[in-house]
């Protein structure tokens, strides 16, 4: 069974969201709440980690796309870490590489944040 | 120097002597080492680098290109060093390509290609040939020493295009394997993606669900934010759904008028700048637009806006819009008539517990009172109208009949049929006349309810032992007195109906109920039923049958054969379209 799970914990002034299994069109509002919710607390820096996502399809990177904009717009980021070669392959083909800053592991991602400030 | 050569020259020391033959080797050494780094790689990049970079390093060189015929005849810059970036894929007809090194500024061509090539400073240009399909041409520029090329170079270079051919055949074909295998992949991501969203769309019947499943589909597959969906609503394109601001609010007033040319659009269409037809659409920042036609008519469209990262839309993303667009509007279809159905399961619902109101608020028995016989009821009609009768005993001597017909029907009629109900018990056990009565009632509907609101109203008060009555008349269709000798009297007095204007004063009418002698009050249902051909059943026949059937019956019985005979001049239709009330009271000594 395809199961989708989220978990969030903040550092500092980033939160990391922990995604793991399949991230689908059938799951896709889960993920959406989770950003939804971090905005309304007007936490704008943001790293996803995929390390134990299963699969991505094109809805669940459509969130990505639905708020990477605003976030800029209030001076924060989606950085997104720990991709699997499968769901790599996912984003590559889509183009999202030339767009988000998709970093090796969790660290990179919040030493990136660290030294823009 | 490798040591093979110094073994070489060891071996044939007289002839190494000789300057030529030494430069000749090293030479051939240097293509030795290119052929083996130019076929271990199948990186373009660094093919067309080697071969740039090591006659640029070796003789001075300050500029050099290379060209691939991608048609025939048209060759496209693949590659260049020492010129502007911006001069790579500039495309460049040349009908008949030297198959031989030519020294550009000794060639008698006057061809355009010459003279562009001229005007890069090319000089030396060597064809790349090989032994299958591929074409392409190899220029350098001038030597810094100013010096001509000598024969010797010009083998050596040649030497070196005959080697890089093969390598640049390889890398290529390599490159349009990797394209190839991409579009795959992305065309089986586009399938994915359509076959996801079908499963999807099959489960969710509400719109705004479905334009969020839409949204998601699009903005991750497309890498796009920007776009808007139309849809027609009421016979109008209305904006259902927006993400990201296309164009500003004072504009769409204008843009939603000019639509009206996107009537014949059926498939998906890219929008260029000077596009005649649809120019209006990439002023307001539109790139694509997506017709959702529905049985050959468009019922809306999805503008979309340009990619986030500035590419163009490829064909097989259009191809993926299109197969798109028809998912989308079938499953918005699907959900406005799963929409339709439940309000009308919903409107049933309702219509019941309108029914449900209206049986609570008529008398459930009839009461027992000495020396009359008295029966009422009521019929109601599909569309549950606002038909009202009762009889309040307001003490030992009296009795009040009262009989109502409120305008529209459903749960409206309802409520205001229990407002009048709850107002008329509260004055009636007040010390009022029924003209009285009669006038706060119509203060309180006027005040209570829009100007459509209104009742036809009829109330009468009975003084039991004497038989002597009184009536007050809102517009209501008039009760007969009725005799058994066959005459009667119609109970005209009162006013206006209920609710239309505040302050009315009501006249009231006056008579008497001797033995014998009854009054039949009723509803427009019972006057206006209509048989087949649309006549109505008039106030003639009620009188023909009260003169037939009211001697001898009690009242129950006479109501009983009005509805009987309603029933057979509707044939069977009676309560169509309206309530039908009636009300029944005899004196029987």
């Amino acid at each position: 069974m395809s199961g989708f799970d989220i978990s969030r914990s903040d550092k500092n002034e980033v939160s990391v969201l922990h995604l793991s299994g399949f991230l689908d069109a059938h799951t896709v509002n889960r993920f959406e709440n989770a950003l939804q919710d971090l905005l309304k607390e007007d936490r704008y820096k943001i790293t996803v980690n995929l390390k134990d996502l299963d699969y991505i399809s094109s809805a669940g990177l459509g969130v990505f796309m639905g708020f990477i904009e605003e976030i800029r717009e209030k001076g924060g980021d989606i950085k997104i870490s720990n991709l699997s070669p499968k769901v790599y392959k996912v984003f590559d083909l889509l183009g999202f590489p030339a767009l988000f800053d998709i970093c090796e592991d969790e660290q990179e991602a919040l030493n990136k944040f660290n030294s823009a400030q | 120097m490798p040591h093979y050569l110094n073994s070489f020259k060891a071996r044939h020391g007289e002839i190494a002597e000789n300057d030529r033959l030494d430069k000749k080797l090293i030479e051939l050494s240097a293509l030795f080492e290119i052929s083996q780094t130019l076929n271990s790689s199948l990186n373009l990049k660094s093919i067309l680098d080697t071969i740039l970079l090591v006659p640029m390093g070796r003789m001075m060189i300050s500029r050099g290109m290379v060209l691939f015929e991608e048609e025939r005849y048209e060759y496209n810059i693949a590659s260049a060093k020492g010129l502007p970036l911006s001069i790579i894929g500039k495309k460049i007809h040349i009908n008949n390509p030297p198959q031989h090194p030519v020294l550009l500024q000794s060639y008698k061509n006057d061809d355009e290609w010459a003279r562009i090539l001229r005007e890069y400073k090319i000089e030396l240009l060597i064809p790349l040939i090989s032994n299958k399909d591929f074409r392409g041409l190899f220029g350098l520029g001038p030597k810094l020493t100013k010096e001509e090329f000598v024969q010797d170079e010009i083998e050596f270079l040649s030497s070196l295009a005959n080697i890089a051919v093969q390598a640049l055949e390889n890398a290529r074909n390599y490159e349009e394997l990797n394209r190839v295998n991409r579009e795959l992949d992305k065309k089986i991501q586009e399938l994915n993606t359509l076959f996801e969203i079908g499963k999807e769309l099959n489960r969710i019947f509400d719109k705004e669900e479905i334009l969020k499943q839409v949204s998601y589909s699009l903005m991750g597959q497309l890498l796009v934010n920007r776009f808007f969906v139309m849809l027609r609503e009421e016979d109008q394109l209305q904006i259902i759904f927006k993400k990201g601001s296309v164009f500003a609010e004072d504009k769409l007033e204008s843009f939603m008028r000019q639509c009206a040319a996107l009537e014949g659009l059926s498939a998906p269409v890219k929008i260029e700048e000077d596009d005649a037809r649809y120019g209006f659409c990439h002023e307001a920042g539109i790139r694509v637009i997506v017709p959702l036609v529905m049985q050959d008519k468009n019922e809306g469209y999805i503008f979309i806006g340009p990619k986030m990262n500035q590419q163009d839309f490829t064909q097989s993303e259009m191809d993926f819009l299109a197969t798109f667009g028809n998912m989308t509007i079938i499953s918005l279809e699907n959900a406005r008539l799963f929409q339709e159905t439940l309000e009308k399961k919903r409107l049933e619902e309702e219509l019941n517990m309108a029914r449900g109101i209206q049986e609570k608020l008529l008398p459930a028995a009839m009461p027992e009172i000495p020396g009359y016989d008295i029966h009422g009821l009521n019929l109601p009609s599909k569309q549950v109208g606002g038909d009202y009768f009762d009889i309040i005993v307001t003490g030992d001597e009296e009795c009040i009949f009262t009989i109502a017909d409120v305008s529209g029907k459903g749960m409206p009629a309802s409520l205001l049929m229990s407002n009048l109900q709850a107002a008329l018990h509260t004055l009636a056990t007040e010390q009022y006349s029924l003209s009285q009565i009669t006038g706060k009632l119509n203060h309180l509907i006027h005040k209570n309810t829009s100007i459509d609101r209104y009742i036809t109203f009829f109330i009468l008060k009975l003084h039991l032992p004497s038989g002597s009555y009184e009536f007050v008349n809102a517009g209501h269709n008039p009760p007969y007195h009725f005799r058994p000798d066959g005459s009667y009297t119609t109970l005209y007095d009162g006013g206006i109906i209920l609710g239309m204007m505040p302050d009315v004063t009501y006249e009231t009418g006056r008579g008497r109920l001797d033995a014998h002698e009854g009054i039949m009050m009723f509803t427009d249902g019972v006057t206006e039923a209509m048989d087949p051909n649309y006549n109505e059943f008039e106030e003639k026949r009620l009188i023909r049958f009260l003169r037939e059937n009211f001697k001898d019956n009690h009242s129950e019985e006479i109501n009983r054969r009005l509805i009987d005979q309603l029933t057979r001049f509707t044939e069977g239709h009676l309560t169509q379209s309206d309530d039908i009330t009636i009300l029944t009271l005899k004196r029987e000594r």
